[in-house]
């Protein structure tokens, strides 16, 4: 299966997952189906408690859903064993919110970026260390950055060497929860450059988690915007943008700076009535 | 330093404040001064290093007990908040100033029902009876937003949503009426839309009531919304101050107008990479010599390397650059903008 961008690299079906049983419960995904193409940004946009973490989790392996499937490069994940998961999670990896605390404040530059070359036993140590200066001079920082700790760096720089491990061993597939909304504005917008011209170069696929519409709109091919654990509109994201049909997103573009300006006007009297409550409101 | 008439409410002189380095002491916030009118809302913005949230620490006096205010005087109702006593300083703190931090988790006891938190407040500032300030309280939450008051003051903070704790936190800011409130990043910890409710509901209620307040922000859009008036920080001092709109038309700092391109909005041409301001924001103990920007800045000559320019005001907007942008209109009839220093 294609669409515009090349093959599908991702697929998400049905996925349903609650947490707890009985009064208690929560439906943390409902019915969440998406895709992810080869050299394609995809975008989950939502708010906290949306579900967009949860699917990411489901997608890792790192929780599993009561329905529906997972397909990473056309195959089932759910059933796979330990051996096998980890020949499918060198094609897909991740980078998190916290530029600190994703990283073991312990080791060095060096031995983080190396760490999955060593778990996949790729290469021996010099061979290693060759291919570390590589993907930190492919993230922008030099090589003086190979013996610095965590703490000496700032989140930006952590950040970007986060990129670089996940990059490690030539994924296919990156997803990024949150990377960028803990950044500086200034650092920022050389995170998403950098994620562009990375995905150019090495035709790399994201599968970007944000509450940041404007995030969304630069980065992101299409987009799928969670509410209370369901995907509640999705499409081309410029269209998505220009007429949102949904009044979480209408909400949610309203809430974003400047987005007033986005929302077409022209018919007012068929926008849609907001009735989205605040959550914890009861 | 203002060209406004009226006599300003809060007036902050030479503000300068020291953190600690492995050794000695650095200056975070060097020569800080800015006035606040009465009702007046100023967004202080800054990335991290600038010395914003500092400097709302020690109008509060509430910096923890490494950071030292070296210099520098912060005027409120006529007194010089830097003289008083500690205990001079509690009562200032919640009846004339106040402040609304970002972890609205961090600022509630988790221990008390938000009604007694709120009650104690009430009653540290007034005579109030036990009472009435539970009366009061239950007003208070009402005008907050939220709903059935009487009920929730029985709550602990972990029963409520962060957009619910912060609007505790805020009807706590308000209780005791005070002149000016500093918001310190008050929505960032918040969802988008809860964001944009918050801020809503705080610029609603300061109305009403005539509160000043400062907005500490590092979203320069947050914070053009909410505010009348911006002012930049850069490197532990204020680069430019501006109303809103004329700062987002026409910035004049170098810093600025760059921070404004970098910034990922809705409004973000596709077509290109992001502007982006190269190198880092620097660090208290990094800040170059000259102008701090200059390291970073696409206009800066060898003037700026060896002088540090001082914030001048012209037509009701200050800038501290020697070569900053203006308008043709400007440049026709100005002469103090873009002229470098002579020495």
């Amino acid at each position: 299966m294609t669409n515009a961008h090349g093959s599908i690299l991702l697929e998400v079906q049905g996925l349903g997952l609650t947490f707890g049983k009985g009064d208690g419960s929560v439906t943390a995904l409902d019915d969440v189906s998406f895709s992810v193409a080869s050299g394609e940004t995809v975008m989950l946009v939502g708010e906290s408690g949306s579900g967009k973490t949860t699917a990411a989790r489901v997608i890792l392996g790192l929780e599993t859903a009561d329905l529906g499937s997972v397909r990473i490069g056309g195959r089932e994940t759910s059933g796979l064993s330990e051996r096998e998961w980890r020949q499918v999670r060198r094609s897909i990896q991740v980078v998190l919110q916290d530029p600190l605390s994703q990283l073991n404040r312990r080791h060095t530059v060096e031995k983080i970026v190396s760490s999955p070359l060593r778990a996949y036993r790729i290469g021996d140590k010099e061979s290693q260390r060759l291919r570390v200066i590589e993907l930190l001079e492919a993230v922008g920082l030099e090589e003086r950055y190979l013996t610095r700790k965590p703490h000496e760096m700032s989140g930006g720089q952590c950040q970007r060497v986060a990129i670089a491990r996940a990059l490690a061993v030539e994924p296919k597939l990156v997803v990024l929860d949150e990377s960028v909304s803990a950044l500086d504005v200034s650092v920022r917008a050389q995170v998403l450059n950098l994620l562009k011209s990375l995905q150019s170069s090495l035709n790399l696929s994201f599968l970007l988690i944000t509450h940041d519409l404007a995030v969304a709109r630069y980065m992101g091919h299409r987009t799928y915007v969670m509410f209370n654990g369901r995907i509640v509109e999705s499409g081309v994201t410029e269209t998505l943008l220009a007429n949102p049909q949904h009044p979480y997103t209408v909400s949610l573009l309203e809430s974003t700076p400047l987005g007033n300006l986005r929302i077409d006007r022209r018919h007012p009297a068929d926008a849609p009535v907001l009735t989205v409550p605040e959550p914890g409101a009861g | 330093m203002n060209t406004s008439t009226s006599d300003p409410l809060l007036s902050v002189r030479d503000l300068q404040i020291g953190v600690p380095l492995d050794h000695g002491e650095t200056m975070a916030v060097r020569g800080v001064s800015f006035d606040l009118q009465p009702g007046a809302r100023l967004g202080l913005v800054g990335e991290s290093g600038s010395g914003k949230s500092l400097t709302a620490l020690a109008l509060m006096r509430m910096l923890p007990p490494s950071v030292r205010i070296r210099a520098g005087e912060v005027m409120l109702n006529g007194r010089d908040l830097m003289t008083l006593t500690p205990r001079q300083m509690c009562e200032v703190r919640g009846s004339e100033i106040a402040m609304i931090y970002q972890n609205p988790m961090a600022a509630l006891n988790p221990v008390l029902t938000i009604g007694d938190q709120l009650v104690e407040g009430l009653r540290i500032h007034s005579s109030m009876s036990r009472s009435t300030a539970r009366k009061r309280a239950v007003e208070l939450l009402g005008d907050v937003g939220i709903p059935d008051p009487g009920n929730r003051m029985e709550s602990h903070p972990y029963q409520l949503s962060g957009g619910m704790r912060q609007r505790v936190v805020i009807a706590m800011a308000l209780s005791c009426e005070p002149s000016v409130i500093i918001a310190d990043e008050p929505t960032t910890a918040l969802d988008v839309t809860t964001q944009a409710r918050i801020l809503a509901l705080l610029r609603q209620l300061v109305s009403s009531h005539g509160t000043a307040v400062i907005l500490i922000s590092h979203d320069l859009e947050v914070a053009a919304e909410f505010c009348d008036e911006i002012q930049v920080m850069y490197a532990g001092r204020i680069v430019e101050r501006s109303p809103s709109a004329d700062l987002f038309a026409n910035p004049r700092h170098p810093y600025t107008k760059a921070l404004l391109e970098s910034s990922c909005v809705l409004t973000t041409d596709l077509t290109r990479p992001i502007p982006v301001i190269p190198g880092q924001p620097p660090q208290p103990g990094s800040f170059p010599a000259g102008c701090a920007f200059q390291a970073r800045c696409t206009q800066a000559r060898e003037t700026c390397i060896d002088h540090d320019p001082v914030l001048e005001w012209d037509h009701g907007r200050a800038v501290a650059c020697y070569f900053p942008h203006l308008e043709p209109s400007e440049l026709a009839g100005s002469v103090a903008g873009g002229r470098p220093l002579d020495d």
